[in-house]
């Protein structure tokens, strides 16, 4: 946004006083959302520490899962992987503040009860569960990488507005208010001059 | 003993003898990958069956199909040479891979999921009894599950409500269970060494209901079902069948203390105290197994010896199936062994 000279006119003045007020009041409302934005961040961030027992989730699954496998062979394991229902996921995005975030609902959850074998309806549980976990986790980081992105943006609207915009619209402002203080003095001071010199033609 | 009968145990006697040894399964347990286990294995009865198998096709799920083919093929070799009586308890014995199929075909009826009969354990064609395919081709798994009703499954139809009223796999199963361990059961009456062929397969019976009617308490199904789903009993009593439906998981070892498996309580103890429940299964073969090569061992020169080589038969092709997988997935060597039955 570039403020180029302005003519000095009191309608000017107005003008660009109102528009000064509103890019204040912008800048406020902006200082407001990143605000909200880093609380919603600070908010979600203690989430992300889980994926540690995320990862160590998945390692547990995978080991049961190796011995499992081992034990009953290819065909066994995948015969009892077909008596459970696939997961199904649907993707819904929500807004906030702007911001489009994405929200997973799992429609449908994998019954472990249903897998043959204690050994396999165990390994299916903790798979099931560390999958779980897995897309609650991956929202998040999917959630706090949207509100990183538009807090930075509204970062650089707020900087901009404040350290240059603003600024430049004061000076723009303090120069038409001079401009015209001049004016009015040069006018006083020529209509002075033209009284005094009808007066000098009276007398 | 009957010259037909002294063929038959001399006959398992060789056929013995092609089973591999412990020193086996210590060269094939250090293997350091799939194709050094491979290599090894082309030099025993499995070799020619691999060896069709391309290099490249050759991972643990196509060896995983060989061992079972052979497996049965053992199984229905030694019925086939069998005396006819003694030929209906060994088929009887063997429909335990049939079990095995229709348990496959009805999970994937279950969720709707496509599955072709090559995933199925081959069965010789005349003995079997069930149509697989149309088992497969069923659209729903209430249609798979008519096509049993003119089969000696047929109970599975009438006993759907049970089922119906938990919707989980494992009771559907249980009933397939059921049919097939009693008829195996009551198959023993009249055979030679009949007491202790019931040892060993009564012992086999009455440890897998146990197992069973744990995994099933494990999934939260009522002791009711439990019950309707439990098999005949060899050594069990209906009081103790009633305690281990109706006890907590954690009271089932001391039950079971109470009766003719003490032996296998306090591992069965250490099992679920320890919190290693998937380990109850492959407890509990290992002791089946313990059991029929300890009776069998002692008893060389009588039926008893057969029954013995059919699950040592059986035990090989698990741990074969376990050595291949664990190659292929890198497992240590250790953890391998521990799951192997020796």
């Amino acid at each position: 946004m570039s403020i180029g000279r302005a003519t000095a006119t009191k309608g000017v003045l107005q003008k660009l006083r109102e528009q000064l007020k509103f890019t204040e009041k912008s800048m406020d409302v902006l200082k407001m959302k990143r605000d909200q934005l880093a609380g919603e961040i600070n908010k979600l961030l203690p989430e992300i520490q889980r994926r540690k027992d995320v990862e160590k989730m998945f390692d547990e699954a995978f080991e049961s899962a190796k011995y499992a496998y081992s034990a009953y062979g290819y065909d066994s394991f995948s015969s009892a992987a077909d008596a459970v229902d696939l997961i199904e996921a649907r993707a819904s995005p929500t807004t906030v503040m702007g911001v489009t975030m994405p929200e997973i609902d799992l429609i449908r959850k994998p019954d472990p009860r249903q897998v043959p074998h204690i050994a396999l309806y165990v390994t299916a549980g903790k798979l099931i569960r560390a999958v779980e976990e897995a897309i609650n986790l991956a929202t998040v980081e999917a959630k706090i990488e949207q509100l990183a992105r538009e807090l930075m943006e509204t970062n650089r609207k707020v900087n901009a507005l404040e350290k240059v915009i603003i600024p430049k619209y004061r000076e723009l402002v303090k120069y038409v208010e001079d401009r015209l203080i001049e004016e009015d003095l040069q006018e006083f001071s020529v209509t002075k001059h033209v009284r005094d010199l009808i007066r000098e033609r009276r007398e | 003993m009957k010259s037909v009968m002294i063929y038959l145990v001399t006959r398992t006697h060789g056929l013995h003898a092609h089973l591999l040894t412990r020193e086996h399964y210590d060269i094939l347990a250090r293997a350091r990958d799939l194709n050094a286990l491979i290599e090894n294995l082309l030099k025993s009865d499995y070799g020619p069956e691999i060896g069709k198998i391309s290099s490249e096709a050759a991972n643990a799920s196509a060896l995983n199909r060989i061992f079972y083919s052979i497996l049965v093929s053992r199984i229905y070799f030694v019925a086939k040479i069998a005396p006819n009586r003694i030929r209906k308890f060994l088929v009887t014995y063997a429909d335990r891979y049939e079990v095995e199929n229709v348990k496959r075909i009805l999970r994937s009826k279950r969720t709707g999921r496509k599955m072709t009969s090559d995933t199925l354990i081959p069965i010789p064609r005349e003995y079997a009894l069930i149509n697989f395919q149309a088992m497969i081709e069923a659209p729903t798994l209430e249609d798979s599950l008519d096509l049993l009703k003119a089969t000696r499954y047929s109970e599975v139809s009438e006993k759907i409500s049970i089922y119906k009223k938990h919707e989980v796999q494992a009771v559907l199963e249980a009933l397939i269970d059921k049919i097939y361990f009693d008829q195996l059961l009551d198959s023993i009456d009249g055979i030679p060494d009949e007491e202790k062929v019931k040892e060993i397969v009564g012992t086999e019976i009455d440890l897998r209901n146990i197992g069973t009617m744990i995994d099933l308490k494990a999934r939260g199904v009522s002791p009711e079902a439990i019950l309707a789903t439990s098999f005949k009993s060899f050594r069990l009593k209906e009081e103790d069948k009633n305690q281990i439906a109706t006890a907590r998981i954690e009271s089932v070892p001391d039950i079971v203390a109470r009766t003719t498996y003490q032996g296998f309580a306090s591992n069965l103890k250490s099992i679920i105290e320890e919190n290693r429940i998937e380990q109850l299964e492959n407890a509990i073969l290992k002791e089946a197994y313990a059991k029929a090569k300890s009776i069998s061992g002692r008893n060389p020169n009588s039926f008893t010896y057969v029954i013995g080589y059919l699950a040592a038969a059986e035990m090989e092709t698990r741990n074969l199936i376990t050595l291949s997988t664990a190659k292929e997935l890198k497992i240590e060597e250790e953890k391998v062994r521990n799951l192997l039955y020796l």
